[in-house]
């Protein structure tokens, strides 16, 4: 146990961790130039185009020091998200130490101060490291001197390093052996180890990725999880390195997998705590929570007849990612889909992006939303993940909606922006640190439901890009939140509706009002285009009536030339949805995403 | 009993390609004698007896032949079919060079109806068009016509030039109708891609009529004919009752034809036949002991129900009981249930047997007609 470290890299988006870490690997020889895809850890696609890391994976490392010894080293890769905080709380959670690295241009940004207070929460050891040093841009002085104010150590502490030209990675490893102290834990005390991944293989079940804190876990024993009452056997155990070796145990402050048959990845919760069914822990490992999806929309298939091939699409997806949560639900303008439950936004696009790519599926996504809890006069809370569900104006005796705590960190010539921003988005403004003289760090509460349309562009746009923002959620609070219909001839079209703000309702009914006029192609009857709260009519717009849609000549006798064209128009219209006599179509739906709050 | 046809004779040739016209044809007449032997050949091959109800030489320009050669069609046609005693038999002739004594001559050789492509009597529309013919001309030809003998005169216009007024258009009908013609063909101007017309809209050269305009300029067709007796039966189409075209009717309402010439297209045992286009081509394969045939497509239950609701609904509207008994009761009831919001809405009633489009509804006879196809899940 005394030549084991278990760290974790944590980071802001693109200052470097996962090149970090291939180096980190190929030094230890933990991998060849040849097994060197870039980036390692990020295994999908996806993550590696966007450059953050989805899903955390562990590898170890086998390192011989300057003082002789070998050392195990476990590099346990954490998500680089704000969605995925608690993952990323319970990747620490695992590890003694962490490097914090911070890209040497950019200086220190949001997600370095979140991923920063989570590390100090989990009481690690914290062995900063400027990355990028000789980039043309960088200002390593300047930045050093940030880092050392914020983590309140010494300049020279802090390692400088260029990890795609080999500086500094091993000083970074001997840091790791020096700095990170050796896990603790008792080999005599009953099992505990943590769940802090899972990953679902098509032919083993469910893969639960652990860090041993008390006892050894043992191949074939009998082991059960505290979240749940299934029991199971510890089938296959093992040490992870770039694959799954297997061994006879896992032995105090080790990390590895645990394979017991377990069919569904929602059996191997992130945070809970695996033990012996016999002469088992009394209680679990601190910090388990149940996630709960924030950010809901409906997915729907294009084509209506999709729809078992998006729930196929949709049971793949959670095999290996069970934080998404779905349920069918039928929509009158959309047809047969699902209400999709996801951590934040970003996993929201993520899950998108993968239906339509991996999948090679049409969906059409409905208006985000967040679950609001509605009470009624007559003492009841009910739960709304769709504005369908809100209960009718009169009935209510207020909503309550989720707020958020916000980080934003921007050179200080921004400042201003962001205010208004904030503003805009019924920010409440809590204070401002400043990094150094040039860089602010903004603090508000925002409502959830504000954020997850378009305040990111809009905060990216507003400060050149040079803005970053992380947030942690905060708790319901009431708000005067109205329910949004939007009717074609008096027909509400339900994936069209919105719960906001009474004071941007208006604003809101009139910019959907006049981007579906302008989207709705004329039909044989006049439409009239209404957004109303209840029965109140907020905005009203018309579409007129076609007056004129039929082919002069019939060419002498071709009658071919027009069946083609009229199997075409009709092709082309398989994709209109409909509500009441008017056709809608698809781009509506998608443009009605895109407007601007 | 024996079948009954009509008989379309494409006739692939004019002096001038006007900007707007996608129909094949050639300004050179060097192959004409050659088109011709091809063109009674192909009717020795493909005819299969059986009466003709209607004969109609469409272009092109069909009055570039000379009322012999019409003869000698025509008489190829009654050695392979029994042409009846009233058949009706078109001939389609542009204004200009056409004297009273040559189009006596095509009524002696049996032509009994003439369509003359006068387009519009306005000096700048027919300049837009690229017609070669004044307004004067074309009065002249509808009256010489008239004076030689021919009873039956049809006129076609167009609508929809740039800048061009309702009251400009009232004006060509009003034109129109001063001549003695019992038969009027009034299209709105159709952008096809591959014109010279088409390109242009493409290029931004020039601004079509506005949807609106267009339907006020259709609108006023309507209006204006029906004062004068002209009942719209189809579209395109107005007359007064019993003066419709009979050939054209017979598109509408699926009955066989045989279509004969490069570009002809023949709708026979529930098979479309296009020949092929090109004029060199299609003398190359009759030479070669071919029929000149292009592409052929059997159709579908699918298809004939498609096509039923397409073509009746331009026209006389969809005979209940027979589209029941064709493609079943089923079919018959969703159909009208598709439809139900546009017969509520007056845009189709139902009249004498037949689901029909009414007057609100003339100008949105596509639209119908793809509603009346829909076959999404509500």
């Amino acid at each position: 146990m005394e030549r084991i470290r278990n760290f974790s890299i944590i980071a802001h988006i693109d200052h470097g961790k996962s090149t970090i870490a291939d180096r980190l690997l190929e030094l230890t020889g933990s991998i060849s130039d040849r097994e060197l895809k870039a980036q390692v850890l990020d295994s999908m696609d996806l993550e590696r185009e966007r450059g953050i890391t989805i899903k955390s994976h562990a590898v170890q490392m086998t390192y011989r020091a300057e003082d002789g010894e070998t050392y195990t080293l476990n590099l346990i890769d954490t998500p680089g998200h704000v969605d995925f905080s608690y993952e990323v709380s319970r990747s620490l959670a695992a590890c003694e130490g962490a490097i914090l690295v911070v890209d040497a241009a950019q200086g220190i940004e949001a997600q370095t101060l979140s991923n920063l207070y989570l590390a100090l929460d989990a009481d690690l050891e914290i062995i900063p490291v400027l990355n990028k040093i000789d980039l043309p841009g960088a200002e390593p002085e300047k930045v050093r001197a940030q880092v050392a104010e914020l983590i309140g150590c010494d300049e020279e502490e802090i390692l400088l390093a260029s990890a795609k030209n080999n500086i500094g990675i091993e000083a970074m490893l001997e840091a790791i052996v020096e700095r990170v102290p050796p896990p603790k834990g008792d080999p005599d005390a009953p099992l505990q180890a943590l769940v802090f991944d899972s990953i679902f293989d098509t032919y083993r079940g469910a893969v639960a990725f652990v860090r041993v804190f008390n006892g050894t876990l043992r191949q074939g024993e009998a082991i059960r999880f505290f979240a749940h009452d299934n029991h199971y056997d510890a089938e296959e155990v093992g040490l992870l390195k770039l694959k799954r070796i297997k061994t006879s145990e896992i032995p105090t402050g080790s990390v590895g997998y645990v394979i017991a048959s377990i069919k569904d990845v929602r059996d191997t919760k992130v945070g809970d705590t695996i033990t012996y069914r016999r002469e088992g822990a009394d209680k679990p490992l601190p910090g388990y929570q149940e996630i709960k999806p924030m950010v809901f929309s409906g997915i729907y298939p294009t084509d209506n007849e999709d729809f078992e091939d998006l729930r196929d699409a949709l049971e793949k997806y959670t095999l290996n990612d069970a934080s998404l949560v779905f349920q069918p639900e039928t929509s009158a303008a959309l047809g047969f889909g699902f209400r999709c439950g996801f951590l934040g936004l970003l996993h929201m696009e993520i899950v998108q992006e993968r239906l339509s790519r991996e999948f090679d599926l049409d969906i059409i996504t409905t208006l985000p939303n967040v679950e609001y809890h509605a009470h009624t006069k007559r003492g009841e809370e009910k739960i709304v993940d769709n504005p369908q569900q809100m209960p009718p104006v009169g009935d209510l005796e207020r909503v309550e909606e989720p707020y958020i705590k916000a980080q934003i960190v921007t050179p200080s010539e921004y400042v201003g922006n962001i205010m208004k921003l904030a503003m805009d988005k019924r920010g409440e403004y809590i204070n401002t640190e400043y990094i150094d003289p040039t860089r602010a760090d903004l603090h508000f509460e925002f409502p959830l439901g504000e954020i997850i349309f378009d305040f990111y562009d809009k905060l990216k746009s507003g400060t050149r890009g040079y803005a970053s923002f992380d947030y942690e959620y905060i708790g319901y609070r009431p708000s005067d939140l109205v329910k949004i219909d939007i009717l074609l001839n008096g027909e509400p079209v339900d994936a069209l509706s919105m719960i906001a703000h009474r004071d941007k309702a208006y604003d809101w009914g009139r910019k959907v009002s006049s981007k579906l006029k302008e989207l709705l192609p004329r039909q044989m009857y006049e439409i009239v285009v209404q957004a109303a709260i209840g029965s109140k009519v907020i905005s009203r717009t018309v579409v007129k009536a076609l007056r004129k849609n039929v082919l002069a000549k019939c060419y002498g006798g071709d009658v071919t030339r027009k069946r083609k064209l009229l199997e075409k128009q009709k092709e082309g219209k398989k994709r209109m949805k409909q509500v009441g006599n008017v056709e809608i179509p698809q781009e509506a739906f998608l443009a009605v995403l895109q407007i601007e709050d | 009993m024996t079948p009954r046809y009509g008989v379309y004779l494409h006739v692939p040739f004019c002096r001038r390609k006007c900007g707007y016209c996608d129909f094949y044809s050639a300004t050179v007449l060097d192959l004409a004698p050659a088109y011709l032997d091809a063109l009674v050949t192909e009717i020795d091959r493909r005819a299969s007896g059986g009466s003709v109800e209607t004969i109609y030489f469409g272009g092109g320009t069909p009055s570039l032949l000379t009322p012999e050669e019409i003869g000698r069609i025509l008489d190829r046609v009654a050695a392979r079919f029994s042409i009846e005693q009233d058949a009706e038999i078109t001939m389609e002739a542009n204004p200009g060079a056409l004297s009273r004594e040559r189009l006596a001559d095509y009524r002696a050789a049996g032509v009994n109806r003439l369509s003359v492509g006068v387009q519009s009597f306005h000096p700048e529309e027919l300049r837009f068009l690229e017609r070669i013919h004044s307004a004067e001309e074309a009065r002249a030809t509808v009256l010489a016509a008239a004076e030689a003998g021919f009873a039956r005169i049809s006129v076609d216009l167009m609508f929809g030039t740039p800048s061009q007024s309702v009251e400009a258009h009232r004006g060509n009908l009003l034109a129109a109708l001063a001549l003695p013609v019992e038969h009027l063909s009034v299209y709105s101007l159709t952008y096809e891609p591959e014109t010279p017309l088409g390109r242009a809209l493409k290029r931004g050269d020039v601004t079509p009529a506005s949807d609106d305009l267009d339907a006020d300029l259709y609108e006023a067709t309507i209006d204006a004919l029906a004062e004068r007796g002209f009942r719209r039966y189809e579209t395109s189409s107005f007359a007064p009752r019993g003066a419709e075209c009979r050939h054209n009717l017979r598109y509408w309402r699926r009955r066989e034809y045989y279509g004969f010439g490069p570009a002809a297209h023949s709708f026979l045992a529930e098979t479309r036949r296009a020949n092929l286009g090109e004029t060199g081509a299609y003398i190359r394969d009759i030479r070669d002991g071919g029929t000149g045939a292009g592409e052929t497509e059997r159709l579908t239950r699918e298809d004939a129900l498609l096509e039923t609701v397409m073509l009746s609904l331009r026209a006389e509207g969809i005979d209940l009981a027979a589209f029941g008994e064709a493609f079943g009761e089923e079919e018959r009831a969703a159909l009208l249930s598709r439809l139900s919001a546009e017969i509520a809405e007056g845009l189709l009633e139902r009249a004498e047997g037949r689901l029909r489009v009414a007057r609100r509804g003339y100008a949105l006879v596509d639209a119908i007609v793809e509603r009346a196809l829909e076959r999404r899940v509500r």
